[in-house]
């Protein structure tokens, strides 16, 4: 949960200026600032890391391009065009993908993991399991707990999960908040400890 | 999109669980991408959902694999607990233990039912499809064969009847003439009598009965009445000798009614057709008299 510093300054309609004006660094600047967004559109879709990577670079390739041949008619809502750019990317993907004869080989070619990026993960995941145990262990009550898994486990929906466990919507607000408060606060922690 | 909207909503928790609607997705993805506590957030939210994944499923294997080792060393564990009074670390265990057992099971389980079902229905279809496949083979096969004893047969047809062909014999192609004769049955349309009455003495419409056809038709126009659910027709002499009725006739297609006669029904003379209406109300209604003279050649 790395944090990337942006320059708040600058709006977006100055940034596409720039940029049309031929300033590299505002090209980084745009890159950096929507870096992150870019990627949990498309990793949200995209499982495979290999290929999310490729839309996330082609997205912001596109985009750059655009901006710099004028293309962007509302430059106020440059949010709105980046996102649009890698949607329609990832529609594309998953277009070219079914007009594949055999979409299992694309899945088999496709999540070939790399052997150090899948150790990482592996540990990364082993981090985020132990710190959720604490979360849990602190938890001060098994109706919580079972609040918890209800909704990110078994994706119930709230209202149905306050009526089964007798919660008001602010009770099952707060469980929520303070577990995932308590989960970034360890978090936040064992990285700064490393 | 407010901060406020966003937290008390669990806008970022149900994008992450794709339960948004398109509108509200686009919309918040809009915003996020330019918003570090929304990205943060979200970092967060998938962070401790895939973590709670992972306790999920690791004490559901865990639990397997108690139940694996046997039932003997998890009641031990059970009971070691029991003595040492951790009751309610005993219960937090079986509920984190059970728990997520009982929401992934039954979902797993139902997923093998449909995968077999699936595969099931899938060679279903398979066999059909080749069954098929195997039948077409078979009738083209059989096609071709059957074209190539044809051909063969009308090559020795023609090998067998060439020669006859080129001298043609009169005598069948004049039986058969005479035959398409007998075939050729008269049609008379009778014309109504109009006026005030018929006169039998002076018939509008002549009919001349070939010698060679047993059987005439006589076709009688009718102007469409939607009164009249069938006809009644009469044939008479003109000495009033009733020679041929009948009741119930419909119109055909072409609204005329067509009647077959033996020819030998009429000798040379005048005759008096009348034609009436059924209706249901009304019973009989004369619709109209025709007179004709019956004539031989």
């Amino acid at each position: 949960m790395e944090t990337i510093a942006i320059s708040e300054t600058c709006s977006p309609v100055d940034l596409v200026s720039r940029i049309r004006a031929g300033d590299r660094q505002a090209e980084a600047e745009l890159v950096e600032r929507y870096s992150r967004g870019v990627m949990i559109i498309i990793r949200r879709e995209v499982h495979d890391a290999a290929v999310a990577e490729d839309i996330y670079q082609e997205t912001f390739r596109i985009g750059l391009g655009k901006i710099r041949q004028g293309d962007v008619r509302e430059p106020g809502r440059l949010s709105g065009f980046i996102c649009g750019v890698a949607r329609n990317l990832v529609i594309d993907y998953f277009r070219r993908a079914a007009r594949q004869e055999s979409m299992t080989e694309i899945e088999e070619a496709a999540h070939l993991p790399h052997p150090a990026s899948d150790q990482l993960q592996e540990l990364l995941r082993k981090e985020k399991a132990s710190l959720v145990r604490q979360v849990l262990k602190e938890m001060p009550n098994e109706r919580d707990i079972h609040v918890l898994y209800r909704f990110y486990i078994a994706d119930d929906e709230k209202e149905q999960i306050c009526a089964d466990l007798g919660l008001t919507s602010l009770d099952f607000n707060r469980v929520l908040h303070r577990a995932r408060e308590r989960f970034r606060e360890l978090y936040k922690r064992a990285m700064r400890d490393k | 999109m407010e901060h406020s909207y966003i937290e008390d909503h669990h806008i970022a928790d149900r994008y992450l669980s794709g339960k948004l609607s398109i509108e509200e997705r686009l919309r918040f993805e809009e915003h996020f991408v330019d918003c570090q506590e929304c990205l943060d957030r979200l970092q967060t939210i998938d962070d401790f959902r895939a973590g709670l994944r992972t306790v999920a499923a690791e004490e559901a294997t865990q639990l397997r694999t108690y139940l694996s080792v046997g039932q003997a060393g998890m009641l031990a564990r059970i009971a070691l607990l029991a003595r040492r009074r951790q009751a309610p670390l005993l219960a937090a265990t079986i509920l984190l233990i059970a728990l997520p057992m009982a929401l992934l099971i039954p979902e797993w389980m139902s997923a093998r039912r449909e995968l077999a079902q699936a595969m099931q229905e899938s060679s279903e279809w398979r066999r059909k499809y080749e069954e098929s496949e195997r039948a077409a083979r078979d009738l083209v096969k059989e096609m071709q064969t059957r074209e190539r004893e044809s051909s063969l047969q009308l090559e020795r047809l023609a090998a067998q009847f060439g020669p006859m062909r080129n001298s043609p014999d009169p005598a069948p192609r004049q039986s058969h003439k005479a035959a398409e004769r007998q075939s050729e049955t008269p049609v008379f349309a009778l014309s109504v009598v109009r006026g005030s009455g018929p006169d039998p003495s002076q018939p509008v419409n002549r009919i001349t009965l070939p010698p060679q056809s047993k059987s005439i038709i006589l076709w009688l126009e009718l102007e469409p009445d939607p009164n009249f659910h069938s006809y009644r027709v009469a044939i008479s002499t003109t000495d009033s000798r009733s020679i041929w009725t009948k009741d119930g006739l419909k119109p055909n297609s072409k609204n005329a009614l067509a009647l077959s006669f033996n020819s030998s029904l009429f000798k040379p003379g005048d005759y008096l057709l009348t034609l009436e209406g059924i209706s249901a109300q009304e019973g009989r209604t004369p619709v109209a008299t025709y007179t004709f003279r019956a004539l031989t050649r």
